[in-house]
C-alpha cells in the first residue's frame, strides 16, 4: 500500500482510485480463492439432500422437488452405529487436543523460560517431528500398540495423535513464549508463585489466543484422519467417523447419499470448534504483528 | 541500622563477569538510586537483591539475615518493573490483591490493604478496570500500588518511569518522592536518567562495568566527584574536559590558558581539568583565562548554551544567561572559577578539593 499525502487534489484523486483498484484486485483474488475452497464443501452438503437419481442426474444442481430427499440422513442416522463413531471421533479429538495443548505449552514454556544445558538441542529434537511424517513409523507403532495391548482402543489413537501434534505445537508456542515479557513472570515470582502456578495462572492466560490457533491447526488433521483408525482401531466399537463412512462404500455399489450425509454431519463439530476459537484465532495470528 | 548489606557480591554469566565484587550498605528508610550507563550491571544488581538472579559470589543480607538462598517472595521486598508487568487478565483490584490472595491472607485484610494503597495513589475509581483500559501513568501507579499492598521492607524500582512520556515522568517522579516521604520505607531505584537520580536519591550509587565508581549524596557527586567518570556522568550538559599541564612556576594551565590559581600537591600528576558549563563566566575576547570562537549558540529562552571552539576535538560548552548577545562566529573570553574546577590525574582520579562545598556538611 502506498501512503501518499500529495498537495494537489488531482494527484490525490488519482492515488485514491489506484488504491481502490488495488483493493478490488485483492478482493477478487480472495473471492476466487474462497470460491475454490468452498466449492467441494457446498457440493457435498448440497448433494447430501438429494436422492441417488438426483446426485447422478444433475450433480451441480440444487435439490428441487423431484430430487430432494433425506434418504441419506435416514440411512446414516437409522442404520449402523453412526452416533457411536461420532462419539469416538469426538473423544479422540478432544482428548488429543487437550494433551497436545497442555504438554506442548509446558514444553514450550520450559524451552523459552529456563536457561539450561542443551536447551537449543532439546528444542530442535522436539520440533524435528515436523519434518518426519509420523506415518513412516506406522509399522513400529502398530507393533508397539500390539505389545502394549492397546490395539482397538481409543487410547492408542489419542497417544499417536498427541505425538503427531506436539512438534508443531511446541514450535509455535515456544516461539511465541519467547516474546512474552520476562518482567511479568519475575513479578509473579516476587509475588510468591511457584513455577507451576506461574505457568498455569500467568503464562497460560497470556497465550490463550495462540493456544486457540494451535488447537485449530491440530484438530483438523486428527478429525479427518483415516490412516490410523484403519490400522490401530478398526473394530466396530472404536471406529471413528471417517472410518464409519467407509461402510457405505461397497466394493460394487456406493451409497452416495449416505456417504455425503455422513460427511455433512462430520463437518459440523469442526465448524463449531472453529467458531469458538475463531475470535481468538484472529487475535493469535495478528498478535505477533501488533503486540502491544 | 543498615537495612540492606551487600558484601563482595559478584555475578557472572558463564565466563563473563558482570558484577565484580560490590560492597554497599543501605540504611533503614534510605532512598538509594543506582545509576550508570546501559550495560553497567545496575539492573542485574537489583535483580540479585530481589532474588531473581542467582548470586555467583558474596553475600546479600536484608535486615541482618543473609538472603542468598531465600526465595524472592520471602525476602520482604516488592518490585516495580519497567514494563509495569501487570497481569492483563485481572482487573486493578485483582492485580493488587494477587500476592496477598496467593499468600492465603484473610479477605477483609486484603480488602483493607488494597483500599489503603488505592487511596494513597488515587486509584479508587479505577479498581474495576483492566490494565489495557489504563494509560501508561495509571498502569505504573497500579504497579506501585501492587508493591505497597505487600507492605515490604524494601521497595525495588527497575527503571519504572522510562516507558512514560516526559511530562508524566516528572509528575510520577514527584509522586514517588512523596510516597517515600509518607511510607519512610527503604527504596532502591535503578535508572539511567541522572535527573531522576539527582532529584530522588538520598544517596546515589554510580556504577560502571559492574563496579561501584562512587557512592554519595547527589551534591557530593556533583561537587566532589572522585573520578573523571563520575564527573562526566553527573551534570547536564556534561562537564568539559581540557588537557592540563603545569607551567614553570607550578601553576596549572589548561589548553593554553592563562595560569590558574589552583593549589595542587607539588609533584602530583596533573593531566586533565574538568569544568562544568555552569561554572564559566563570559568576558571580552582576550580577557579571562581562555579565548575561543562561538560555534553554536543554543538559545533556550531562560538560558543559552554556547559551544565554543578552543582548538580541542570537542567544543567547550558554556551555560550562560538567556540574555547574552554572543552569536556564532564571535570570539569570547572565558573566565573559570578556580574553586569549581576539578583536576584529574593520569588514571582519571580527581585531586581532592581545598574545601568542601558549603552545601555539604
Amino acid at each position: 500500500m502506498t501512503q501518499t499525502a500529495p498537495p494537489e487534489t488531482r494527484r490525490s484523486r488519482r492515488g485514491r482510485s489506484r488504491r481502490t483498484g488495488a483493493a478490488a484486485g485483492v478482493h477478487l483474488v480472495l473471492a476466487g480463492y474462497t470460491l475454490i475452497a468452498l466449492f467441494p464443501v457446498v457440493l457435498v452438503v448440497m448433494n447430501s439432500f438429494k436422492n441417488r437419481r438426483g446426485i447422478f442426474g444433475d450433480p451441480l444442481g440444487l435439490p428441487d422437488a423431484r430430487s430432494f430427499s433425506l434418504e441419506g440422513y435416514a440411512t446414516v442416522l437409522g442404520e449402523g452405529n453412526f452416533a457411536l463413531y461420532y462419539g469416538n471421533s469426538l473423544i479422540v479429538t478432544v482428548a488429543s487436543l487437550f494433551l497436545i495443548l497442555l504438554l506442548g505449552a509446558m514444553a514450550a514454556h520450559a524451552l523459552a523460560e529456563y536457561r539450561f544445558r542443551l536447551n537449543t538441542l532439546l528444542g530442535i529434537y522436539m520440533i524435528l517431528g515436523i519434518m518426519v511424517p509420523i506415518r513412516l513409523g506406522t509399522v513400529a507403532i502398530l507393533q508397539l500398540m500390539v505389545d502394549l495391548d492397546l490395539v482397538n482402543t481409543l487410547l492408542s489413537l489419542i497417544l499417536v495423535y498427541t505425538a503427531q501434534g506436539l512438534p508443531i505445537a511446541v514450535f509455535i508456542l515456544s516461539e511465541f513464549m519467547r516474546t512474552l515479557s520476562r518482567d511479568i513472570k519475575d513479578c509473579a515470582r516476587v509475588d510468591g508463585l511457584s513455577e507451576y502456578r506461574i505457568f498455569f495462572e500467568v503464562v497460560l492466560p497470556l497465550i490463550r489466543p495462540v493456544l486457540a490457533t494451535v488447537a485449530v491447526f491440530s484438530m483438523i488433521p486428527i478429525w479427518n484422519d483415516l490412516w490410523f483408525p484403519l490400522i490401530l482401531a478398526s473394530s466396530d466399537a472404536t471406529k471413528t467417523v471417517t472410518l464409519g463412512v467407509q461402510q457405505f462404500i461397497g466394493q460394487y455399489t456406493v451409497n452416495w447419499s449416505a456417504v455425503l450425509a455422513s460427511l455433512s454431519i462430520a463437518i459440523l463439530p469442526v465448524l463449531a470448534l472453529y467458531a469458538i476459537f475463531s475470535r481468538q484465532l484472529i487475535a493469535g495470528i495478528t498478535s505477533g504483528a501488533v503486540k502491544g | 541500622m543498615s537495612q540492606l548489606v551487600l558484601r563482595k557480591v559478584r555475578k557472572s554469566f558463564g565466563r563473563i563477569d558482570v558484577i565484580h565484587g560490590v560492597d554497599l550498605e543501605v540504611r533503614d528508610g534510605e532512598f538509594v538510586v543506582f545509576v550508570g550507563p546501559s550495560g553497567c550491571g545496575k539492573s542485574t544488581l537489583l535483580r540479585m537483591i530481589a532474588g531473581l538472579e542467582p548470586i555467583s559470589g558474596g553475600e546479600i543480607a536484608i535486615g541482618d539475615e543473609v538472603v542468598n538462598d531465600i526465595a524472592p517472595a520471602d525476602r520482604g521486598i516488592a518490585m516495580v518493573f519497567q514494563s509495569y508487568a501487570l497481569y492483563p487478565h485481572k482487573d486493578v483490584y485483582g492485580n493488587m490483591a494477587f500476592a496477598l490472595r496467593h499468600a492465603g491472607e484473610d479477605k477483609a485484610v486484603i480488602d483493607k490493604r488494597v483500599r489503603h494503597a488505592a487511596d494513597i495513589l488515587g486509584l479508587e475509581p479505577l479498581l474495576k478496570r483492566k490494565p489495557k483500559e489504563l494509560s501508561g501513568g495509571q498502569r505504573q501507579r497500579v504497579a506501585i500500588g501492587r508493591a505497597i499492598v505487600r507492605d515490604p521492607e524494601i521497595f525495588l524500582f527497575d527503571e519504572p518511569l522510562s516507558n512514560l512520556d516526559a511530562a508524566l515522568r516528572v509528575q510520577m517522579r514527584v509522586e514517588i518522592l512523596r510516597l517515600h516521604k509518607r511510607l519512610k520505607t527503604t527504596m532502591i531505584y535503578v535508572t539511567h536518567d541522572q535527573v531522576e537520580a539527582m532529584t530522588l536519591a538520598d544517596r546515589i550509587v554510580v556504577l560502571r562495568d559492574g563496579r561501584i565508581e562512587q557512592v554519595g549524596t547527589p551534591l557530593e557527586l556533583y561537587h566532589h566527584p572522585e573520578n573523571r567518570f563520575v564527573a562526566g556522568f553527573i551534570g547536564s550538559p556534561r562537564m568539559n574536559f581540557l588537557p592540563a599541564a603545569r607551567d614553570g612556576q607550578g601553576h596549572v594551565t589548561a589548553a593554553g590558558s592563562r595560569p590558574l590559581d589552583l593549589p595542587v600537591e607539588p609533584g602530583s600528576d596533573v593531566v586533565e581539568l574538568g569544568i562544568r558549563p555552569e561554572h564559566v563566566g563570559l568576558c571580552a575576547a582576550g580577557e579571562g583565562h581562555l579565548t575561543g570562537e562561538v560555534l553554536v549558540a543554543e538559545r533556550l529562552g531562560g538560558e543559552t548554551f554556547l559551544h565554543v571552539d578552543l582548538g580541542e576535538p570537542e567544543p567547550f560548552v558554556v551555560r550562560a544567561d538567556g540574555s547574552v548577545t554572543q552569536q556564532s562566529g564571535e570570539s569570547v573570553g572565558l573566565r573559570l572559577r578556580p574553586e569549581s574546577l576539578h583536576v584529574f590525574d593520569g588514571e582519571g582520579r580527581a585531586h581532592p578539593h581545598r574545601e568542601r562545598h558549603a552545601l555539604i556538611a
